[in-house]
């Protein structure tokens, strides 16, 4: 067995050990990403259901019965009588 | 002692006899023959374990490690034109029990009543119930906030074998104004009614599958594969406006109750774009509430009963008959006593009102004026005109159980089927379809395909009566909202209004001559006369109190709701005449 051989030979067996600690390495990483993107996950789930119950809510303080209510009720609102009403024009 | 002598003799007798050592060879042999038995076996075993069957071992450590995972979608939602939510799909929490794992006793039976709010006799008799399976439901649909704190407390209280499924239920924020016409879907989000049915395919989410790996703690650890990206599904933009249909619900409702009427529908179009603006039915339901015993309160009557129009029917008799020249605004129609035969039978009006010209017949209502004016179009003609007003087809407004109605062939008719056919009777159309006429006088004579979708291009249009014919025939049905006509309650201050009421009998056991008749209620109308904007329609089926005629009962509902849209949509107003105390009195807004 030559010198050069036994450099070969070395030099692929660390090559080896390496590429295996990167291996060990990417699957460490890929598995952390992972979890990251379940807990992002879970967040967008947890605002998705935020999202729901607001959009439910809003429909029911936009209901028109209570809105008008508080018009009528509360800013002593009413509808205007035709003589009050004035049409612009235009030209 | 005894042992040491016999010892000390053994051995001086061997060193004097010299005896041959015994041969253990054969025992050897079969001493390694064993060893090397075990040994191959043991490489045979490892051999067959890990070359021939890898990938069944493999697979068995997988199973541990690696599941699948459902990944949830959501279903779309249906929005107003103005994109308000009317139904949207938010997650829920399901919480289930496995009974092998799940202990029975009445411990725990109590723990889980009081994290579940339920009866603990109640649950036990469920446990006992499912005791054999391996799955079942404790709590349905909970919200995720109170499911977790179920989850919390059993934690706490070291329940095993209970676990959250992540679900999604429909919310229908509009509640009953909307419930005909989205209908609802099933606890397995799929439509079973109304346009939750019709576009379910559209609407309809596909949810993901994917395999993962989980540690020992079955936490994930990784994505191994996906199996299926989920999909959503589309969100669908209704032509309807919310406030319009809210309007129209509570105007409804009030009016059912006040004149004790089974049923009534109503609808309203949008004369330029033929889009659907409200449809609201009564009785209505809560498409939130449980979906059982409705009976037929689920019911689009609008777009799926069927009647006959009666004098709702007179202004499209009269434009037919001046499309086709045979009247003009001035012809003048002799109604004499009141009576006209034809043939064994005989037209009547309930009063003598001599000779009327066209708009008189409208503004009376006169039977005889209009089925004198119908008996002059042969046949053939008349049956066309009905037919090109979308009469006897269905609307294709794409809602599933869509009704087309009844208008006979031609061939068939007996001449007193098409004078009664001129005041609607011998013919049968939906709420719908009504609407769809009336908006091709509004819009000048053009008819345009009806739409429950927002329409954003232009759609394709036919013409088919002449823009002076749907003109003057508008001018004439102002006449019925005047003082002298039958509605002058369905005015609209600061607007002109055309429009003609109906009072229908109902066929009953008897034919039309019950003693006990029944009555239906309509009002069919366009607003602004002038340059009209919005057609709406009004039906109520028997209405028993405080009368039954159209002009009673229906013509209120339309002022007041006529009035909020024509505000609401900004309509210009083109009425600036001092309006006479009726007509403010029963104008919209005014609660």
């Amino acid at each position: 067995m030559n010198g050069s051989r036994m450099l070969l030979i070395t030099g692929l067996l660390v090559l080896i050990v390496w590429t295996a600690l990167k291996v060990v390495e990417a699957k460490q990483q890929t598995r952390q990403l992972f979890a990251v993107r379940e807990a992002l996950r879970a967040g967008a789930d947890e605002l998705s259901v935020t999202q729901g119950q607001l959009q439910v809510e809003l429909a029911t303080f936009a209901d028109y019965e209570r809105i008008e209510r508080n018009a009528r009720n509360k800013l002593h609102m009413r509808t205007p009588g035709m003589e009050e009403i004035e049409v612009l024009e235009t030209e | 002692m005894a042992g040491k002598q016999r010892q000390k003799k053994g051995r001086q007798a061997r060193r004097t006899k010299k005896t041959a050592a015994p041969s253990f060879a054969a025992r050897r042999r079969l001493m390694v023959g064993g060893l090397l038995c075990a040994a191959g076996l043991l490489i045979a075993g490892a051999w067959y374990q890990q070359i021939l069957r890898t990938d069944f071992l493999q697979q068995k450590g997988d199973y541990k490690h690696i599941s699948y995972m459902d990944v949830p979608a959501r279903r779309g939602r249906i929005l107003d034109r103005n994109e308000e939510v009317l139904a949207v799909s938010n997650p829920v929490d399901s919480v289930w029990a496995d009974p092998r794992i799940l202990p029975q006793d009445n411990e725990t039976v109590k723990i889980l009543a009081k994290a579940l709010n339920r009866d603990a006799d109640d649950l036990l008799q469920k446990l006992t119930r499912y005791r054999n399976k391996h799955f079942f439901y404790l709590a349905r649909w909970m919200t995720p906030v109170d499911a977790r704190k179920v989850m919390a407390i059993l934690k706490e209280k070291g329940v095993k074998g209970v676990g959250l499924q992540r679900e999604y239920r429909r919310y229908y924020p509009a509640g009953e104004y909307f419930s005909h016409v989205i209908g609802f879907s099933g606890r397995d989000e799929r439509g079973l009614e109304g346009l939750e049915f019709q576009y379910d395919e559209e609407l309809n989410a596909e949810a993901g599958r994917k395999l993962v790996l989980k540690d020992a703690k079955r936490r994930l650890l990784a994505n191994v594969a996906s199996i299926r990206e989920p999909q959503g599904g589309e969100d669908i933009v209704l032509s309807l406006d919310r406030r319009l249909q809210f309007y129209a619900y509570r105007a409804l409702k009030k009016a059912v109750v006040k004149h004790k009427a089974r049923s009534a529908s109503l609808v309203m179009l949008d004369v330029d774009s033929g889009e659907v603006l409200a449809m609201v039915n009564q009785p209505s339901y809560n498409p939130n509430a449980s979906h059982s015993n409705l009976n037929g309160r689920a019911r689009n009557r609008a777009v799926i009963d069927t009647f006959e129009p009666g004098s709702t029917m007179k202004p499209l008799t009269l434009a037919a008959a001046m499309e086709l020249g045979y009247i003009t605004e001035h012809t003048k129609v002799n109604t004499g006593k009141g009576i006209l035969r034809v043939g064994r039978n005989k037209v009547t009006d309930p009063k003598r009102y001599g000779v009327l010209d066209p708009a008189g017949v409208l503004r009376r209502s006169s039977n005889v004026g209009s089925a004198t004016i119908a008996l002059k179009m042969p046949v053939k003609d008349h049956w066309k005109m009905l037919d090109s007003y979308g009469f006897g087809q269905p609307v294709m407004i794409d809602f599933p159980g869509e009704a087309s109605g009844l208008l006979r062939d031609y061939g068939l008719w007996r001449r007193i089927d098409q004078a009664t056919l001129a005041f609607g009777y011998s013919i049968s159309v939906s709420t719908l379809q009504l609407a769809q006429a009336y908006a091709i006088l509004a819009a000048d004579g053009i008819r345009r395909p009806l739409s429950l979708l927002r329409v954003d291009k232009p759609v394709e249009e036919e013409r088919v009566l002449s823009v002076e014919t749907a003109k003057s025939l508008r001018k004439m049905m102002e006449g019925v909202v005047s003082a002298q006509g039958t509605a002058p309650k369905a005015a609209v201050s600061g607007y002109r209004v055309a429009g003609k009421t109906g009072t229908v009998i109902k066929l009953g056991a008897q034919g039309y001559k019950d003693k006990k008749k029944k009555y239906r209620a309509l009002f069919a109308g366009i607003a602004p006369a002038t340059d009209p904007k919005l057609v709406m329609v009004i039906v109520f089926d028997e209405p028993v109190k405080n009368g039954h005629y159209g002009g009673t009962v229906a013509a209120p509902v339309f002022s007041e709701v006529m009035g909020h849209a024509l505000r609401l949509l900004n309509v210009a107003p083109d009425n600036k005449q001092p309006k006479s105390e009726l007509q403010v009195a029963s104008a919209g807004g005014v609660q």
